[in-house]
C-alpha cells in the first residue's frame, strides 16, 4: 500500500489551481487549452453539413432536380425538371389559377404551398401566362390541379434530394 | 393549351407515374414496371370511379 502513495500525489498536484498567472504555461495547460478546439471540429462539420443540406434543398425547390444534379443524380435531375416543368407549363398554358401568399382562406394557404413548391415555375408563372388564369372553362380548373401538382412532385424531389445528400438514399 | 378531361387525366397519371417510379425505384428495369403498374392503376381507378358516378349525372 505504501506504493500507491506516491502516485497520488502528482494527480492531487495537477488538479489544484496555480496562483500564478504570470509564469510560463506548462506543456500540459496547453494540452488542455487544445482540448475545446478538438472537440469544436465536429461541430464546425456538423455546422457544414447543415449548411450543404440546406443549400440542396434550396437550390432544389428554386430549380426543380437542381438538387440531384449538384449530387449527380443525373437521371432523378432530368426526371425531376422535365416532370415538373411539363406540369406547371401546362397549368399555365391551361390558364390555371396561381395562388398568391394569403392568410385568409385556408385553402388558398395550402394552394399557395402546394404552388410555390414549383420553385421558378412559380416566380415566373406571370412570364410564361401573361393573360393570367380564366377557371370558368374546365381547363383552367385542370391547370389550377396541374400547377398545384407540379409543386407536390418539386417538393418530393426535394425531400429526396435531401435524403440522398444526407446519406439515408442511395 | 385545350385538353379534354381524358387527356388530361393521361398527362397527369404519366408524369406522376414515371416520377413515382424514379424516386422510389433504383433499377431502369424495376422503374420501368413500376412506372406502367402505375399509370394503368392511374388509368383503370380514375375509369372505374367515373363509371360508378356516372348514374348520378343522369
Amino acid at each position: 500500500m505504501p506504493d500507491e502513495t506516491p502516485e497520488l500525489e502528482p494527480h492531487v498536484a495537477e488538479t489544484t489551481p496555480e496562483p500564478a498567472m504570470t509564469q510560463e504555461p506548462s506543456p500540459e495547460q496547453i494540452a488542455v487549452s487544445t482540448i475545446p478546439e478538438q472537440f469544436s471540429e465536429p461541430q464546425t462539420e456538423e455546422s457544414s453539413r447543415i449548411a450543404h443540406v440546406t443549400f440542396i434543398a434550396l437550390v432544389g425547390w428554386l430549380v426543380p432536380g437542381l438538387g440531384h444534379l449538384l449530387q449527380r443524380r443525373w437521371g432523378r435531375a432530368a426526371i425531376g425538371f422535365i416532370a415538373v416543368g411539363t406540369m406547371a407549363l401546362a397549368g399555365l398554358w391551361m390558364r390555371g389559377n396561381v395562388f398568391p401568399p394569403q392568410r385568409s382562406d385556408a385553402f388558398g394557404v395550402l394552394g399557395f404551398i402546394a404552388d410555390a413548391g414549383a420553385g421558378i415555375f412559380y416566380l415566373l408563372a406571370h412570364t410564361f401566362q401573361k393573360a393570367g388564369s380564366d377557371v370558368s372553362h374546365a381547363a383552367g380548373d385542370y391547370g389550377t390541379r396541374m400547377l398545384a401538382t407540379a409543386g407536390v412532385l418539386n417538393l418530393l424531389f426535394v425531400l429526396d434530394a435531401l435524403e440522398t445528400s444526407r446519406g439515408k438514399k442511395d | 393549351m385545350n385538353l379534354t378531361h381524358f387527356q388530361t387525366m393521361l398527362l397527369f397519371a404519366f408524369v406522376v407515374s414515371v416520377v413515382f417510379a424514379f424516386l422510389s425505384r433504383r433499377r431502369l428495369g424495376s422503374r420501368l414496371r413500376y412506372a406502367v403498374w402505375a399509370f394503368l392503376a392511374f388509368l383503370l381507378v380514375a375509369l372505374a370511379m367515373g363509371w360508378l358516378m356516372y348514374p348520378a349525372s343522369h
